[in-house]
């Protein structure tokens, strides 16, 4: 285990060793509780290179939590409102249920450009949509490294879902 | 104050383009009557997934809702070929869904599932080949 990491040295050290060093945190929540509360959707289309196809004017608004599922029941069972839902789909379902659950944005992985009446739709019910051309996964880890968490952490108890 | 709010929506089976038009709509007009926080978000979700099932699986449906001081009860009943094995359906993960359904999202049978969850009671009723009755309540 590393007591300090001297980065003068320019030593190679293993990922497991940086991480075990202490000095790394494995767990964003524990640095930033809540979330980051510097993160907006202009920094989050910074950091994926995103380009933005519905709510232009809205980019100043704060996220600090996020949900990602190809799948709308889960978005509509764990979803807290403020957060922003991450997908692949682009269908305008997509849009209703975030108006439902009050998600702050959608944001679209895969470089996938929705049909114009999800557009139409968004701009209708007032939530940005967001394109950015990373994978769901890759979008995911680097929201993360950035301070923004999940909406629940794991499922308690053995797959039951949490009351909302 | 004893003032009750009672409104009605017909859903029409198969379609898909429209999902979650109605819901939309109710949610506008809950929050219209001073419902919010948790209780509107409990209740536009229970109803988002019964309009989902009716589109995907019925002929045709219809949602009333009846507001009164201390509660929102909503009836979903629907004309369509009903549930054989209501116990299986309630199952997470149990689902019929087709292609076109799971396309959209849906049909990894999280719905029922989600609808008990969201409710403070939850009945339902069903006949094969009429349709079926799910009658929920949720507390203010």
């Amino acid at each position: 285990m590393l007591g300090e990491i001297d980065f003068e040295r320019q030593e190679a050290f293993s990922c497991f060793e940086v991480l075990n060093s202490g000095l790394f945190p494995w767990d964003l929540e524990d640095v930033f509780p809540g979330g980051n509360r510097e993160m907006t959707l202009l920094k989050i289309k910074e950091l994926l290179d995103a380009r933005v196809l519905a709510g232009e004017e809205h980019l100043d608004t704060e996220v600090t939590t996020a949900f990602s599922a190809d799948l709308m029941s889960d978005v509509l069972a764990f979803a807290k409102p403020g957060s922003i839902m991450i997908t692949g789909l682009t269908n305008p379902q997509i849009v209703r249920i975030a108006s439902i659950v009050d998600n702050s944005a959608i944001l679209i992985v895969r470089g996938k450009i929705p049909p114009d009446e999800t557009i139409t739709l968004a701009e209708e019910l007032g939530i940005p949509v967001l394109s950015t051309k990373y994978i769901l996964f890759e979008t995911s880890g680097r929201l993360y490294a950035n301070g923004i968490v999940g909406c629940i952490r794991k499922i308690e108890g053995p797959g039951s879902v949490v009351p909302l | 104050m004893n003032q009750e709010y009672k409104f009605s929506f017909p859903v029409e089976g198969g379609n898909f383009d429209d999902t979650g038009k109605i819901s939309i709509e109710i949610k506008r007009l809950l929050k219209g009557l001073g419902i919010a926080g948790d209780v509107l978000r409990r209740t536009a979700i229970a109803i988002y997934e019964s309009e989902v099932n009716i589109i995907s699986y019925a002929w045709r449906g219809n949602i009333s809702i009846r507001v009164t001081d201390d509660s929102i009860l909503i009836n979903i009943q629907d004309s369509g070929p009903g549930i054989t094995d209501i116990e299986k359906a309630m199952q997470q993960g149990y689902s019929t869904a087709d292609d076109r359904i799971r396309e959209m999202g849906f049909g990894a049978g999280m719905g029922l599932f989600n609808i008990k969850n969201c409710s403070d009671s939850f009945e339902i009723l069903s006949e094969t080949s009429k349709g079926t009755l799910l009658k929920i309540s949720i507390n203010r």
